[in-house]
């Protein structure tokens, strides 16, 4: 394998809405020295839900520049989003499988003076944590156990599906994130929902709310202290969305939602301002009670 | 509705869109519509029902439609699809038609134009480059030429509003 530094790619959402999540990024992988190289021309991946839908064409072709800015860096791209891995990780499917698009689309590309040629590698940060790190490093850096936290783990649907191109995990029995869970000392606990979609994707102002409504009911019902994601749509869905869903139907669940770095970040010791804790809209204070 | 206004080659411009190819493979089992997360809650979403709509030419009603854009992208019916129809991807493509034929969403608008004009879908200004620089994070700047330019040239500009397509 080539051994290509690794870009972060941080996305539209992380940088202007969730920095907390990128603070808690670089936070827990530089104690796992993980060295990351920022690359600042990067732009919208761009979305997989609304560009697509506009025309898939031109969106692989500000796909491919991504990809192509990536290999002219001579790095590789790490995710934090799964909605930029699901563009990113389409586009170098489609464009590795079909060369005459590939060069439909370098035309393009050519116009702003770039080319891809189809070497960049894409993956999830939860994929460069379980295959490069791997769980015994991430355990051995935490020095405040989670011990007895509850985290009810949300994969969203990005990271998994399609499988026959994402190829993270088991699109139906995933355990990636349960076993990145454990690391930190807590507890993963299954519900009856763990693989429902959060809804971001649907046009409507309805059905998100009730689609978080169901989730919040599974995983309250499991007895989770919080909830564990990896991913923003579906964080922005489930911290504003809970605040929506008690005014909506009268239900208060008040559970923590926690990017699963911010989890791994409190279980390395770093403090709450370093992790962006308090920008949540959902209080965490209830977990970080039992912890500090 | 009567047979005259059913239009036979609706399908055929479907399967000619980017991820509309499976389209035909089809055998209405009904596997995806029983997976479907959205239609659980609002039967408006009904994916057996909109390739069924499709295969008959039901051009306008499908096109012109709300339900369209009520899908999630989950991805759920397409993993479990026995033809491998790869409904997510023909929802995608159904959409790309319809925008073609002039039905493009408010909020979907909306958001190419912040990607054109800035290369985000969020602005970054002052005030959220002093919440980063506090949390210890790199300011970021908010525009992007080249993305502008695939704009230009892959014609996205015009539904927007912006400068003419210039195409291949």
């Amino acid at each position: 394998m080539n051994e290509r530094k690794i870009a972060p790619f941080w996305g539209c959402m992380i940088p202007a809405k969730y920095p907390q999540m990128e603070a808690s990024i670089r936070r827990s992988l530089g104690r796992l020295e993980v060295p990351l190289v920022d690359i600042d021309r990067f732009t919208c991946c761009p979305d997989p839900i609304y560009f697509k839908a506009r025309n898939k064409e031109q969106w692989l072709a500000v796909a491919a520049r991504n990809l192509a800015v990536a290999e002219e860096e001579d790095v590789d791209v790490m995710t934090a989003c799964s909605g930029c891995t699901s563009t990113l990780r389409e586009a170098s499917f489609l464009l590795a499988e079909d060369e005459e698009l590939k060069e439909r689309i370098n035309r393009r590309l050519a116009r702003i003076g770039m080319r891809y040629e189809g070497t960049t590698r894409v993956r999830h940060l939860v994929e460069v944590l379980r295959d490069d790190v791997g769980v015994d490093r991430i355990r051995e850096s935490v020095t405040r156990p989670l011990n007895d936290i509850k985290v009810a783990i949300h994969y969203g649907c990005h990271l998994l599906k399609p499988s026959q191109i994402m190829h993270v995990d088991d699109a139906d029995y995933p355990e990636i994130l349960e076993r990145l869970v454990e690391a930190t000392g807590a507890t993963p606990i299954n519900h009856r929902e763990r693989l429902l979609c959060c809804g971001k994707g649907c046009l409507s102002d309805e059905i998100p709310i009730q689609m978080t409504r169901d989730i919040f009911a599974s995983i309250s019902q499991a007895g989770a202290d919080c909830m564990g994601l990896i991913c923003p749509t579906c964080f922005s869905s489930f911290d504003l969305g809970q605040i929506m869903v008690a005014r909506k139907f009268d239900e208060k669940y008040e559970i923590p939602v926690i990017y699963y770095c911010q989890l791994l970040g409190i279980a390395q010791g770093f403090s709450i301002e370093e992790l962006g804790l308090d920008l949540h809209r959902v209080k965490v204070d209830s977990i970080l009670a039992r912890v500090c | 509705m009567e047979i005259t206004e059913l239009d036979p080659t609706f399908k055929f411009d479907v399967t000619r869109e980017p991820g509309g190819e499976q389209l035909m493979r089809c055998f209405a089992c009904g596997t995806c519509t029983a997976s479907c997360p959205v239609r659980e809650i609002d039967e408006k979403f009904n994916p057996r029902r909109i390739i069924r709509m499709v295969l008959l030419g039901m051009r306008e009603e499908v096109l012109s439609s709300q339900f369209i854009w009520l899908c999630s992208t989950c991805y759920a019916c397409q993993e479990r699809c026995p033809q491998d129809v790869r409904i997510t991807e023909l929802m995608s493509a159904i959409k790309n038609l319809a925008v073609k034929e002039g039905h493009l969403p408010a909020a979907y608008k909306m958001q190419l134009e912040l990607i054109r004009n800035m290369g985000r879908l969020y602005e970054i200004d002052e005030f959220d480059n002093k919440k980063r620089s506090k949390a210890g994070l790199p300011e970021l700047e908010s525009t992007n030429e080249d993305v502008k330019k695939i704009f230009v040239m892959t014609g996205a500009d015009r539904l927007i509003g912006g400068e003419e397509g210039g195409g291949e």
